[in-house]
């Protein structure tokens, strides 16, 4: 089901009501058993929506890590003594690791990247001459597995580490994976996080209820209005490349920054927004990545919950920067492409994951990749302004390669950029352009935090043409997104 | 949470509220494009397995032909993928995929398109279509509020009119109401784009790539002129000749001359002139390919 359909304005209302009137009855026993059902049953249905059989693999998911965290644990509690360091590690409950690893990574590995392994692995044997019938597997990708994949993974991992402990109901820990806001395309949330709060009995809180429909109006705004407009040009101008002037396929390029951003950070404003109305809380997934002064910035800022994920599960086990220069540069190279392998199966995002990796370096290896701790408040400096300008236009130059079908195509476009011949770019594209300038602003106010519109006739007129400009812009064949098929 | 729902309830209402005050003031106005359009929606989208009339080119072949005609009388599916302001080498592309043998493609043929002095850059219904299909402006409520209501009105009118095309196996009825304002934008550019025209090579190239496809393919393509005013006959009469000699070794379209009454503007037919032209393209159908 996608949060930009008629189906969802329907469900979401309709799991609402159901949700907190069970509620009223969580002091008693199994009554948040009841409301966790709800949820999970809901969650099923949000996905099955899609393809019921895929359920399957959720399920399968579920069961899996559910038994191996508590597989885990035993170990863990068997082996080590209750006073021992944290450092150290149970080589049963490892073994128990291994196999989670194996079964999350092999699932992710068949669904995703067969077919690119298979392809690849017959490109190569023909370079050198020998050749083989070309055959791939008739996989679909099932929608979100590389979220909840990572979501279950965190759980078992966080087990092995002794930094949680494993819940002993299924029903919590199945709601915890197959949350339907959450479910398909983040953000990906800990087992530290969100299990506690599946666990324990909610509360309707009216500013939480307020602030989660501000966040479904603007996450909405974000992908009707802006993304899906972005996205009519972008389709165009990348599909028919060769037709197009330089100016128009820059302006492309840049209209695809706006697409994947507000299309992304808009599911991400939603899923939290949704979250809230039933009274849990998610991370954060996106502040204002593009006022970002340089790459270490950006990727503080951007799809925040998968970059920590890595940062913790991938970058300081294999020990971060502070492992000499040598190792330090080899696991930026290792986090950034393997995360953009984890977007998908195509050279094209390995060669986005490199390009971000060498943008990162030169700062990593002049230890100037935390300068940019917190979000600039009050106007930049010239100085700042150009950090955040070079930033977005590095960050906007690897967007090719992530758009783009293949590498060649990626090269071609590029060397597009700089010809003059083709088509320029129409009036209704500068007029995009200026929708977008003021896009542009109100993300800048939002990061500066004054967009506390007040008084209420104010806000509200703010909500109201919000609305309006939704339903102007609404297709109602939703276009899916972006993230989905990651 | 009783706040919270009255906050919602309240919110909803006010929003329903502007909705209906938008949608009455369109009312006051009179007749929309929207009332006076034909409904008719045969699935002509889909390409079925047998062999297929598919209408490719600009407006001029999708609101000027009847494709239910066609169907009747030839008995054959008839698939479009005409669009306004359309571009040879993109429909193309979309043959390559859709042709089979046994099938009859019929090209539309609008001379403004293979000079180089018509610049589809300053066309903005090239990038301005692809975004009205998307956003239905022909039935958006709200593009009707004022105060935009004149401006909003007569562009996604004008803007319209090919969706509904698109949509519908008929000649539409609402066309001539739509489309007589003279004003009309792009109609003043093709008129300019026939002084001293010179022949774009590109777009007469794809012409001859969709040649060598039908002919690989064993479908028939026809070259088919769209139904001109004889003023605008006049006008473009240099640049008519032009591209003839350059298409001349695939087809040799004949320009055909329309009386006004059966036009809803200068390039587009009404309903009684559509119904003409379709039994002509019948009949070169027939003449090609020997179907009775």
């Amino acid at each position: 089901m996608l949060f930009n359909s008629l189906e969802f304005f329907l469900f979401l209302p309709t799991v609402f009501a159901a949700y907190w009137i069970l509620n009223l009855w969580t002091d008693r026993p199994r009554g948040l058993q009841a409301q966790n059902m709800l949820l999970l049953v809901a969650s099923y249905v949000f996905y099955g929506w899609w393809d019921w059989r895929f359920l399957s693999l959720i399920a399968f998911s579920t069961l899996v890590d559910f038994a191996l965290g508590l597989q885990i644990a035993k170990a863990n509690a068997r082996d080590i003594p209750a006073d021992a360091d944290d450092s150290v590690r149970s080589h049963t409950a490892k073994h128990w690791l291994w196999v989670s690893l194996a079964v999350n990574l092999g699932l992710l590995g068949y669904f995703k990247y067969a077919n690119f392994f298979i392809e690849n692995w017959i490109d190569a044997w023909s370079a050198v001459g020998v050749h083989m019938d070309p055959w791939t597997l008739r996989v679909i990708l099932p929608v979100g597995i590389s979220f909840y994949t990572f979501q279950t993974l965190s759980y078992s991992i966080d087990i092995y580490r002794r930094k949680l402990n494993p819940t002993t109901n299924l029903i919590d820990f199945a709601a915890f994976v197959s949350f339907f806001p959450q479910l398909v395309a983040g953000p990906i949330e800990r087992a530290s996080a969100l299990l506690p709060q599946i666990a324990s009995r909610r509360k309707f809180d009216y500013e939480e209820g307020v602030s989660g429909m501000r966040l479904i109006l603007w996450g909405m705004f974000k992908k009707v209005v802006v993304a899906d407009t972005c996205a009519i040009y972008v389709n165009d101008v990348f599909a028919n490349y060769t037709e197009y002037s330089g100016p128009t396929l820059m302006m492309g390029a840049v209209f695809f920054a706006f697409q994947i951003y507000g299309d992304f950070s808009g599911y991400s404003d939603i899923a939290i927004g949704a979250a809230r109305l039933f009274g849990i809380r998610l991370m954060t997934n996106f502040k204002t990545p593009y006022f970002s002064r340089d790459i270490a910035e950006f990727w503080r800022r951007w799809h925040i919950s998968l970059s920590t994920w890595f940062r913790d599960y991938l970058y300081i086990p294999l020990g971060g920067s502070r492992v000499g220069k040598a190792k330090a540069v080899r696991n930026t190279f290792v986090i950034f492409l393997v995360s953009g392998f984890w977007h998908g199966a195509n050279w094209t995002f390995l060669a986005w994951g490199l390009i971000h990796a060498l943008l990162f370096l030169p700062l990593l290896l002049t230890a100037r990749n935390r300068n940019h701790v917190t979000a600039l408040q009050g106007s930049p400096t010239l100085r700042e302004l150009g950090g955040m300008l070079a930033t977005f236009s590095t960050v906007t130059l690897a967007w090719v390669f992530f758009r783009a079908e293949d590498l060649t195509h990626a090269l071609q476009y590029l060397a597009g950029c700089i010809e003059m011949d083709g088509t320029a770019p129409s009036s209704w594209m500068l007029l995009t352009s200026a929708g977008l300038g003021v896009f542009v602003v109100g993300d800048w106010l939002s990061q500066q935090r004054k967009m506390d519109l007040q008084p209420q006739w104010m806000r509200w007129g703010v909500y109201l043409a919000l609305a309006t400009c939704i339903m102007v812009f609404w297709n109602d064949e939703a276009n899916q997104f972006i993230y989905f098929q990651f | 949470m009783t706040r919270f729902l009255r906050q919602i309830a309240l919110f909803g209402s006010l929003f329903l509220l502007l909705h209906v005050a938008g949608v009455g003031t369109i009312h006051q106005l009179g007749p929309t494009l929207h009332d006076v359009i034909c409904e008719s929606k045969a699935p002509t989208f889909v390409r079925q397995d047998t062999p297929t009339v598919i209408l490719s080119g600009s407006s001029t072949l999708a609101v000027n032909v009847a494709s239910e005609q066609i169907h009747d009388s030839l008995g054959m599916p008839v698939l479009t993928i005409a669009k306004p302001a359309h571009s040879p080498a993109r429909n193309f592309h979309a043959l390559e995929k859709l042709v089979r043998e046994g099938d009859i493609v019929i090209q539309s043929f609008d001379p403004w398109i293979y000079l180089t002095t018509y610049s589809a850059i300053h066309d903005e219904r090239m990038v301005a279509l692809p975004a009205a299909y998307k956003w239905r402006l022909h039935n958006h409520p709200v593009r009707r509020l004022s105060p935009f209501v004149q401006v909003a009105k007569h562009y996604a009118a004008v803007l319209s009119i090919p969706f509904h095309a698109l949509k519908s196996n008929r000649p539409i009825e609402g066309h001539r109401h739509a489309c007589l304002d003279k004003s009309y934008a792009p109609s003043h550019r093709l008129l300019g784009c026939f002084q001293n025209p010179t022949l774009d090579a590109t777009q007469i190239e794809h012409v001859r790539k969709l040649h060598a496809l039908c002919h690989a393919r064993g479908a028939t393509l026809l070259l088919t002129y769209p139904p001109k005013s004889a003023r605008y006959l006049a006008t473009s009469e240099e640049a008519d000749r032009l591209v003839q000699e350059a298409l001349h070794p695939f087809a040799t379209p004949t320009p055909m001359e329309y009386d006004l009454e059966d036009m809803a503007d200068d390039f587009h037919l009404n309903c009684q002139g559509a119904m003409t032209f379709t039994n002509h393209l019948i009949s070169r159908v027939r003449g090609a390919t020997s179907v009775d």
